[in-house]
C-alpha cells in the first residue's frame, strides 16, 4: 500500500510540477540560489584552506628553529664574551652530533650584494649555505641541480637562483649554465629554485630568498666574505610534540661550546607556525560558519517560498483532495502526497543549485594553483538543506490538507 | 433480500455551524434502503438531498442519530476505517465528473484501486475490464479533456466501480448533460441495477427519477414521500 502511493504521489507531484512550470521554476529560484550559495561558500572556504596549507608548507619551517648570533644580555656574561668563539660554523657539528632528535642542521650566511646578468642588476640577498639547506628546508629546483658536498669542498663559484631573481634576470630564458656576477666574482647557475609558499602564505624569509641567490657556505667565505662566522644556524627536528624540549637541547649544547656565554638566540618558528596554523583553523571554521549561515538564510527564503506556493496549489486543489478521499484515500495517503511535491521541489532546486555549484567552482578554479574541487561536504549540505526546507516548509500544509473531511474539501 | 438491510438511517440530524447561525439540513430523518435496490432522491434545493447523499458516502457524518451501513455503526469508525469503507464498499459518482485533469482515463480509473493497495497487473486488467464495460476502451489512453461530457460521465461511473462496491452513488448525474447523453448514462446506471448493482441517485428531474424502482422524498430535512414504482 506505502509503496503504491507513494508511485501515484511522485507521479502526481511530476505532473503538478510540469503543469505550473513557471510557478514551480519560480519557487525554485530561491531554493537553487540557496544551494548554490551554500555549495559555493563551502567549495570557497575548503579551496583556501587547501592553498593555505600548501602555502605552509611551500615554506619550509616545518619543525625547524633558528639559531641566530645575538649579544649577551647578561651583564656578566657580556663582559667576558671575547672568551665564546660565537656562532660559527663549526657549531653546526656541535648540535648536529649533541642533539639527537634532530632530523638535519644547516648554516647560513647572509649580505647583500648587487648580482648583475646580461646587463641587469639587482641588489639581492646572497644566502652561503651548506647542501643541507635542501633537507632543512625541503627546498625544491625546477631546473638544474642543488649544491653536492664537491661543490663545498672545492669552493666551486656556482649559484642557485632564487625563483624571483631567475625571472628578473633572464626572463623567462632558462638561467642553467649561464653567468652571474655577485659583487666582483663570477659565478656559474647551476640550479633554480622552486617558487617559495602562495598568495595566502609567505614570510619575510622566503620573499628574501626567492629574490635572492644561494651559493655554497665555503665559497661564500672565499668569495664574498670571509671568516667562520655564521649569521643564522637552521635546525630540524621530527619531534614536533616536544619543541621546547628540543630548543632547550639544542640551547644547552651551543652554551657549552660557547664557554657558557649566551651569544645566541634560538627562535622557535616551528611552535609560532603550528600556533599561526591554530589560530587559521579556527579563523576558518569561523567563516565556514559565518558563510554558511548567510547561505543557510537564503534557503530559508527559498522555503518560505515553497510554503507559500504549496499553501496556494492546497486551496487550488481542494476539489482534488474531496475527490481523492471520496475515493478511499486516506489522511496519510494525502499527507505524503503534498510531502513528496513539497520535498521533490526542493530536492530539484538542490540538484540545480548544486549543478550550478559545480559550474562556478569550475570557472573559478584557474584562480587558484591547487584548483578549486567541488566540496562533497558542501554538495551534502546544500542538498540536504534544501531537501530539509523542502520538507519542513510542506509538513503544515500537508498536515492540513490531509486533515480536511471529504465534503469540507469538496466544497472548496 | 438479506436479514440486515444494505443502509438504515434513524433519527439522522445534520447541523451546520456557521459561527451565528446554525442550519439544521437533516432533522430525524429515517430511511432504510436494500441491497439491489434502484433509489431515486428527490427534494427542491436546500431539502438536504445533497447532505443525505455525503452522509451515505460517508463523506460527512450525522451529527446525530445513527447510520448503520450492513450492520456496522459507522459513527463508531475510524476516519482510516472510514476510507476503507469509500474506498470498497462505496462507488460515487458526482455532478461534474470529478476526474484529475492531468491524469489518463485509465489512471483515474485505475485509483481507487491504487489506495486499495491492488497490485499493478490486476489494477491494469481490471480497469480495463470496466472500461469495456461502460465502452470506454478506446479511449483509456485518453486525458479528460479530451472527452465528451458523456464519455467522461461514463469514465467517471466505470472509476466509481471499479471496486466492485456495494452502493452506487450518483449526485445529479445527468445535471451536465444534454437530454442525449444523459438518457445514455441513464442506460449504464439501468443496466448495472439489471445485474443486481444497488444505485442511490439524487436528482431534481422526473424524467431522471422515473429510471428508479424507487423514489423517495425528501422535504425539510425529513422523507415526506416513500414512493414504490412498479418495475
Amino acid at each position: 500500500m506505502k509503496g503504491v502511493a507513494f508511485g501515484e504521489a511522485v507521479r502526481a507531484t511530476m505532473a503538478e510540477i510540469w503543469a505550473h512550470k513557471l510557478r514551480s521554476g519560480l519557487t525554485l529560484f530561491g531554493v537553487i540560489l540557496g544551494t548554490l550559495a551554500v555549495v559555493l561558500m563551502v567549495t570557497l572556504i575548503e579551496g583556501v584552506k587547501v592553498m593555505v596549507w600548501d602555502g605552509i608548507r611551500g615554506l619550509g619551517f616545518d619543525g625547524v628553529m633558528f639559531v641566530s648570533a645575538r649579544p649577551p644580555e647578561d651583564l656578566t656574561e657580556r663582559k667576558k664574551q671575547g672568551i665564546s668563539r660565537g656562532l660559527s660554523a663549526r657549531d653546526l657539528a656541535v648540535v648536529r652530533e649533541g642533539a639527537e632528535s634532530l632530523q638535519a642542521v644547516a648554516a647560513v650566511q647572509i649580505s647583500e650584494r648587487v648580482v648583475t646578468a646580461r646587463g641587469v642588476a639587482r641588489r639581492a640577498r646572497v644566502h652561503g649555505v651548506t647542501p643541507s639547506y635542501a633537507d632543512v628546508h625541503d627546498r625544491e629546483v625546477r631546473s638544474g641541480r642543488w649544491f653536492v658536498p664537491s661543490d663545498e669542498e672545492e669552493r666551486r663559484k656556482v649559484a642557485v637562483l632564487g625563483a624571483e631573481l631567475a625571472e628578473t634576470l633572464f626572463g623567462t630564458d632558462n638561467p642553467v649554465g649561464r653567468e652571474v656576477r655577485i659583487g666582483e666574482a663570477l659565478f656559474r647557475v647551476v640550479g633554480v629554485q622552486t617558487r617559495l609558499g602562495n598568495r595566502f602564505a609567505n614570510s619575510g624569509w622566503t620573499r628574501r630568498e626567492m629574490q635572492g641567490v644561494l651559493i655554497p657556505l665555503a665559497t661564500y667565505a672565499a668569495a664574498v666574505q670571509g671568516g667562520e662566522r655564521v649569521a643564522i644556524l637552521s635546525v630540524r627536528t621530527a619531534d614536533k610534540e616536544n619543541l621546547h624540549l628540543v630548543k632547550a637541547e639544542v640551547e644547552r649544547l651551543l652554551r657549552r661550546a660557547h664557554r657558557g656565554i649566551t651569544d645566541f638566540e634560538v627562535e622557535n618558528i616551528a611552535d609560532e607556525i603550528l600556533r599561526a596554523e591554530k589560530e587559521i583553523t579556527v579563523l576558518l571554521r569561523n567563516w565556514t560558519i559565518v558563510l554558511a549561515s548567510i547561505a543557510g538564510i537564503s534557503l530559508l527564503v527559498g522555503g518560505v517560498g515553497i510554503y507559500s506556493v504549496m499553501k496556494i496549489s492546497l486551496v487550488e486543489r481542494l476539489y482534488e483532495i474531496g475527490l481523492r478521499k471520496a475515493i478511499g484515500a486516506t489522511d496519510g495517503a494525502i499527507l505524503l502526497q503534498f510531502l513528496v511535491e513539497s520535498t521533490t521541489l526542493s530536492a530539484l532546486g538542490g540538484v540545480l543549485g548544486c549543478g550550478l555549484g559545480a559550474l562556478l567552482a569550475a570557472l573559478l578554479s584557474p584562480q587558484f594553483e591547487a584548483g578549486l574541487p567541488l566540496s562533497p561536504l558542501g554538495l551534502g549540505l546544500g542538498i540536504s538543506f534544501a531537501v530539509a526546507a523542502g520538507a519542513f516548509a510542506g509538513v503544515f500544509p500537508s498536515l492540513s490538507a490531509s486533515r480536511l473531511t471529504p465534503v469540507e474539501a469538496l466544497r472548496g | 433480500m438479506s436479514q440486515t438491510p444494505l443502509i438504515r438511517l434513524a433519527g439522522v440530524w445534520k447541523t451546520y455551524d456557521t459561527g451565528e447561525v446554525q442550519v439544521d439540513a437533516l432533522r430525524g430523518l429515517d430511511l432504510t434502503i436494500g441491497s439491489g435496490d434502484y433509489v431515486a432522491i428527490m427534494g427542491p434545493s436546500g431539502s438536504g438531498k445533497s447532505t443525505l447523499m455525503h452522509i451515505l458516502g460517508c463523506l460527512d457524518t450525522p451529527t446525530r442519530g445513527s447510520y448503520l451501513l450492513d450492520g456496522e455503526e459507522v459513527a463508531s469508525l475510524s476516519a482510516g476505517r472510514l476510507a476503507k469503507l469509500r474506498n470498497q464498499c462505496i462507488g460515487f459518482v458526482f455532478q461534474t465528473f470529478n476526474l484529475l485533469p492531468r491524469a489518463s482515463v485509465l489512471r483515474n480509473v485505475e485509483l481507487p484501486l491504487l489506495y486499495g493497495g491492488v497490485g499493478r497487473d490486476e489494477r491494469r486488467a481490471r480497469a480495463q475490464e470496466i472500461l469495456d464495460m461502460v465502452g470506454l476502451s478506446d479511449r483509456a489512453r485518453h486525458l479528460p479533456g479530451q472527452l465528451s461530457g458523456g464519455q467522461r460521465q461514463r469514465a467517471a461511473i466505470a472509476r466509481a466501480l471499479v471496486t466492485r462496491p456495494r452502493m452506487l452513488l450518483a449526485d445529479e448525474p445527468t445535471g451536465n448533460l444534454d437530454q442525449t447523453t444523459g438518457a445514455e448514462v441513464m442506460e449504464v446506471f439501468d443496466a448495472l441495477n439489471g445485474i443486481g448493482q444497488t444505485v442511490i441517485l439524487v436528482t431534481h428531474d422526473a424524467g431522471v427519477a422515473a429510471h428508479a424502482r424507487r423514489i423517495v422524498r425528501i422535504v425539510d430535512g425529513r422523507v415526506s414521500e416513500d414512493q414504490a414504482r412498479a418495475a
